[in-house]
């Protein structure tokens, strides 16, 4: 009897002991982590991670004040990312510079990780990976799944009479107007929230005409804007809100014209994905 | 200039290029310092990170800005020869336009990749001058033709581009840092790609040099010297586009060393094409190292455009040179 | 000596050149004359090997396009109706007289440097040696070319209207460098427009008219035709 109740304790020791032994060697895993983009950082941050050094643009990011500055996003130092002996770098997948630093890094056999998120669950995927990096399945449980949980009660939410109206979603900055198609990630979440995008295209090209967002007349109209607020705002009054037809569009009589908050719909909102689709949910259907 | 002089000039470039490449090499801001690098040659032991970046980053860097220095201001100085025209250059030839929209159809057939940049610019450089030389042999040569020629070609090719931004605007991106010309994005492999090409059309150019310099005297003084003057215009250009293709492949459109370098030494009274060939080498160099050492250094981790800092030193400079050379004349 | 058979120089489909057969002596100096647009200046070209031609152009035994150009810039010499200031000193042009002697890295030696010397000696030039070709006049300018043929040492000298743009005293100095060439035993062969003062100088006279010879022969009988 006594045999087994220490053959029992044994067991249940040898279970315990090595889970306990194999967190402390993930959380260790990389020490050094150098971050080229304020999203990116935000995001390995966000998994319980340190940064050693980041881009101009995420100085701003909480715990990343006395972070070593490596440069701007569009383009980052290399020679001041090596410095920081680094052991891994998260770079975008979108820019071509960092293609370039990466290669070079892969050629120093620096691991990398090539970052592209356009949705939830692309951010999801990436924090997944972070959060074995760092150990923190408890940070993935909050900054994810809990997310998650919130995205997928607001859109139960959303009544049937929803689905039919149709948008029209502008990125305006003080150069260039574009429309943003399905593939950007805020309509991924007002094509969640029962809306459809009036552009239904996959080309690149993305400059629309006047005449033909007329004839489509959407019932609202989401304006992100880029860059220099200001100056972004002028370009947008300059190019849709004096013109004629503006003001015979749907959206427009029925003030459903909504400027969007950068942080939830231009950058990633990443820890505030569900306060975006709450944001964008309020906007549709209580606003 | 008397012979002494001619030969002090050439000794104080040298001097002064080997400091600024040594500089170049060696001196750090960051946390790898001035000594950290140095310990990487001289010294017993050094860090990792010291290592990397003399062997992946300054090496290549300063040998890009060494050749690129030397092979657009050459070639600037070969067009201005040839055609007789103080304001030739590469960028007025259509060479950048031309390698401009190379790189940006680079950008879309292959996307980020810095091989397929450096041969589609290259490819790019040569076909526009071709397209020049083609359109001169029907219409003349003359100074006027020529600029007004390179001025059409060079539309027509950003005509080009911005007609594929109008259909692909994301490979924008790929071609903005080329636009603005720099060497951030150098490696070693891309310097030892272009290293031959710049040196063999280097060494072609100063074997030619005498052949050249006769075109001065007009076609027909240089027939009756042995000389055939299309013949010898032909390789000239061909030989300018292949030394700025090989360049701008490198380092982007740095306008200013093809056109105000070769300028600035023609003014400086050194008589007779090798010689000023010379100091082109020379002095092309140098200019570039010295810029992109600033562009590095002033506002580390920023970089500053290269471009910006061989304008803001650059144009002063000759602006004093024409003033000053007035006044001598006079 | 030069021989021509049968020449025949072509533009745009046009023979804007049509010779017979002759042979201009060797050693002596022969003029060519002919009104504007009779084809002097294109035979001078021709025989330069700046023009290509039909026919027969032979210098002593070879005929002119199949020797190549460079050994042909050491036996005819070719100063043109138009010459270029370029951006050199005078000594530099003439400098350039010697490059059809100089093969890669064509540096020149002490013996180069005494025939530049005497060249722009022989041409009274020696207190422009260091301008620049673009400050001096234009008969200066065409002194110095002058002088960058003789640097070129050739025993056969063609020069295309040289007179124009020379003072009296530059003119003299001109016929008398000429004589003297021919005395050395070279050929010279020269066109001209000033008859009252060249045609004493010439040994034997060509005349052209429209593209053709009209005459080939001594002076005095040249005189009559005109």
């Amino acid at each position: 009897m006594l045999k087994r109740i220490i053959a029992s304790l044994l067991a249940i020791a040898l279970l315990v002991i090595p889970g306990c032994a194999v967190t402390d060697d993930v959380s260790s895993s990389y020490n050094s982590v150098v971050a080229l983009s304020k999203s990116i950082g935000d995001m390995w941050l966000l998994a319980g991670g340190t940064l050693k050094g980041i881009t101009e643009d995420g100085l701003e990011l909480e715990g990343a004040s006395d972070v070593a500055v490596v440069g701007t996003v569009t383009q980052p130092n290399l020679e001041a990312i090596l410095e920081l002996e680094p052991d891994l770098v998260l770079v975008s997948a979108e820019l071509s510079s960092h293609a370039e630093i990466k290669a070079e890094l892969d050629n120093l056999g620096i691991d990398t990780i090539a970052v592209a998120v356009n949705s939830f669950d692309d951010y999801d995927s990436y924090m997944k990976t972070f959060a074995e990096f760092t150990g923190r399945a408890d940070l993935y449980e909050l900054n994810v799944t809990s997310i998650r949980n919130s995205i997928d009660e607001i859109i139960s939410l959303v009544p049937s009479a929803g689905e039919g109206l149709t948008y029209l979603a502008i990125r305006v900055s003080a150069t260039k107007n574009k429309v943003l198609k399905n593939d950007y990630f805020a309509c991924g979440i007002f094509n969640d929230l029962g809306l459809n995008n009036v552009v239904t295209d996959n080309s690149e090209l993305d400059e629309i005409s006047a005449e033909w967002i007329a004839g489509a007349d959407p019932d609202i109209i989401f304006v992100v804007l880029h860059g220099q607020e200001d100056e972004a705002m002028d370009s947008f009054t300059q190019a849709f809100e004096s013109s004629a037809f503006w003001g015979e569009l749907t959206a427009v009589s029925e003030g459903r014209v909504f400027v969007l908050p950068k942080d939830y719909f231009q950058y990633k909102p990443n820890a505030l994905w569900a306060d975006a689709y709450q944001y964008a949910y309020d906007l549709i259907y209580e606003g | 200039m008397k012979a002494d002089g001619r030969r002090t000039v050439v000794i104080v470039g040298i001097l002064s290029l080997i400091a600024a490449f040594l500089i170049s090499l060696f001196i750090g801001n960051g946390t790898v310092g001035t000594g950290d690098l140095l310990q990487v040659l001289f010294g017993s032991s050094y860090s990792k990170s010291a290592y990397i970046i003399l062997t992946r980053i300054r090496i290549p860097r300063t040998l890009a800005a060494l050749l690129c220095g030397a092979a657009l201001s050459s070639s600037g100085l070969v067009l201005q020869t040839v055609l007789d025209n103080p304001l030739a250059s590469p960028g007025i030839i259509g060479i950048n336009s031309g390698a401009g929209l190379f790189v940006l159809i680079a950008g879309i057939i292959f996307p980020f990749s810095a091989a397929a940049r450096q041969l589609f610019s290259f490819a790019g450089a040569v076909v526009a001058v071709a397209s020049v030389y083609l359109i001169c042999k029907i219409a003349g040569f003359s100074k006027m033709t020529l600029v007004l020629t390179g001025v059409a070609i060079s539309s027509l090719f950003t005509a080009g581009t911005n007609t594929i931004t109008t259909f692909y605007p994301n490979a924008i991106t790929d071609k903005a840092a080329f636009n603005l010309g720099g060497l951030s994005s150098v490696s070693l492999q891309g310097v030892l790609t272009a290293l031959p090409c710049i040196v063999i059309c280097l060494v072609i150019i100063f074997a030619k040099q005498g052949q050249i310099e006769l075109l001065l005297l007009g076609d027909e003084t240089a027939s009756g010297l042995g000389v055939n003057p299309e013949h010898t215009r032909k390789v000239s250009l061909l030989i300018s586009a292949l030394l700025a293709g090989s360049a701008v492949s490198l380092c982007g459109l740095l306008g200013f060393v093809g056109l105000i370098v070769p300028n600035v030494i023609r003014r400086i009274r050194c008589e007779g094409l090798l010689y000023r060939l010379i100091l082109c080498v020379i002095y092309g160099s140098l200019f570039l190292i010295i810029c992109d050492v600033l562009s590095r250094l002033i506002f580390y981790p920023y970089e500053i455009p290269v471009g910006l800092i061989l304008s803001a030193l650059g144009a002063p400079f000759f602006i004093w040179i024409l003033i000053s050379r007035r006044k001598a004349v006079r | 000596m030069i021989t021509v058979d049968n020449l025949k120089v072509s533009y745009e489909d046009k023979n804007v050149l049509e010779l017979g057969s002759f042979t201009f002596p060797e050693g002596k100096i022969t003029g060519v004359i002919g009104r504007n647009g009779s084809g002097k200046s294109t035979f001078l070209k021709a025989i330069a090997g700046v023009l290509p031609y039909k026919g027969s152009l032979k210098v002593g035994k070879d005929e002119i396009t199949s020797v190549p150009s460079e050994l042909r810039a050491r036996r005819i010499s070719y100063l043109p109706q138009r010459v270029v200031s370029a951006d050199m000193t005078v000594k530099m042009l003439v400098r350039h007289g010697r490059y059809p002697w100089k093969s890669f890295p064509r540096r020149l030696n002490s013996d180069d440097k005494r025939i530049v010397d005497d060249a722009i000696a022989r041409v009274g030039i020696n207190g422009l040696s260091s301008k620049n070709l673009k400050s001096i006049s234009g008969g200066e300018l065409k002194l110095s070319y002058l002088a960058m043929i003789l640097a070129q040492q050739t025993d056969i000298i063609l020069l295309d209207e040289p007179e124009a743009h020379l003072d009296t005293e530059h003119r003299q100095l001109l016929y008398n460098t000429l004589s003297s060439l021919r005395d050395e035993g070279k050929t010279v062969v020269f066109t001209s427009h000033n008859l009252t003062e060249s045609m004493p100088v010439f040994d034997k006279v060509l005349i052209l008219d429209r593209g053709k010879d009209v005459f080939f022969g001594d002076p005095e009988e040249a005189k009559t035709k005109l």
